[in-house]
């Protein structure tokens, strides 16, 4: 897949109104963004994969539910699993680790912290992180991982957010380089990432995209 | 002008227990009341409903099978924040349910078995401030 931007994965964070914030965002995400795609929403262990099976039929490419030692690439959405956390690993290849709640301490599972930490870590300057609709801290200190290190930051604008505070307390912190509207959150990365996206836009429009 | 009462959307009302009778029987009191009424027979059922349309009031049954109510609550605020809710519950721990509800937005308990009478008039309560609260947040949008 052509990729000429030097970004490497996108991930976004959600929670509270999450799962109707997610509904309008993934039939934005093209079929041939070659950059990797990981989601992560806070959820109950058991109700991720019924919400996955509600919104497959909305994304454009294929919506896995996440497994420990996954590669992280492009041409798929990873969806993190409920109930565990998951981080992002290099080993050879940039890999998704996913572990069992007892294996990181923290109040929020998944943990947005640990998993936009280490993705900082593996993949610096590579990573566009978006914090959406939620109600807790948790992301912001990742956030701010991820700008300290060269990647790309975007919190979804609070008034366009069912639940505000997980944005606000980032832009608070200076953790959000770029503050869009849930309607725009698409077109922010692709500006981040051009040219590449630039020109699979051109190619798509000329061929007209396949679902 | 108002619209004739013919045309005003019925609050619609989700009842979740995994006893059949018990989803009949409400389902058709709640019908009888004015309200719209779906019906789910677990968490998971209820979720996917949630996620398809918005409730005024959702009655949640705390004995579900596998997942429990407390989950299926749980999971329906991620997606739909602000929800009402009505807690029924023949658990034997009351007390965990009730410090369940007090960090929930203090969702109503009734515990079974219940007046339906009381019932009924808790579901109207509770479907009232939610109509205050949307009319609220139209006011100030």
């Amino acid at each position: 897949m052509l990729n000429f931007t030097r970004k490497t994965l996108l991930v976004f964070i959600t929670s509270y109104g999450g799962p109707t914030a997610l509904r309008n965002l993934l039939p934005r995400i093209p079929r041939l963004l070659p950059v990797p795609v990981i989601i992560a929403q806070h959820l109950p262990r058991h109700y991720v994969r019924v919400y996955m099976d509600e919104i497959r039929s909305l994304a454009r490419m294929p919506l896995v539910m996440a497994k420990d030692g996954d590669t992280i690439a492009p041409g798929r959405i990873l969806f993190c699993p409920g109930g565990r956390h998951s981080e992002v690993q290099m080993i050879t290849k940039p890999r998704l680790r996913v572990m069992p709640e007892e294996g990181y301490r923290s109040s929020f599972i998944p943990c947005f912290d640990l998993l936009l930490s280490s993705a900082a870590q593996a993949l610096g300057s590579g990573v566009i992180a978006v914090i959406m609709t939620g109600l807790s801290k948790d992301g912001v200190e990742g956030l701010q991982r991820i700008r300290a290190l060269g990647g790309a930051t975007i919190a979804q604008s609070p008034e366009t957010c069912e639940v505000a505070e997980m944005p606000l307390n980032a832009i608070k912190a200076g953790a959000a380089e770029r503050v869009v509207p849930l309607d725009g959150i698409m077109d922010e990365i692709f500006r981040v990432m051009n040219p590449t996206v630039d020109l699979v836009k051109q190619v798509q429009k000329r061929h007209g995209e396949r679902r | 002008m108002s619209k004739p009462k013919s045309e005003i959307p019925k609050p619609r009302l989700l009842v979740v227990d995994d006893e059949e009778g018990l989803r009949t029987l409400l389902e058709a009191v709640f019908t009888a009341e004015g309200f719209a009424v779906d019906v789910a027979a677990g968490g998971e059922e209820a979720f996917r409903l949630a996620l398809r349309r918005e409730y005024a009031v959702v009655l949640m049954d705390m004995m579900l099978p596998g997942m429990n109510g407390m989950e299926a609550i749980r999971a329906i605020e991620m997606a739909r924040p602000g929800q009402k809710f009505v807690i029924v519950t023949a658990y034997r721990d009351v007390g965990d349910v009730r410090r369940f509800s007090a960090g929930h937005r203090r969702i109503p308990v009734m515990e079974k078995p219940f007046k339906i009478d009381e019932l009924v008039a808790l579901m109207k309560k509770e479907n009232r401030r939610r109509s205050a609260v949307s009319r609220r947040r139209k006011a100030d949008n």
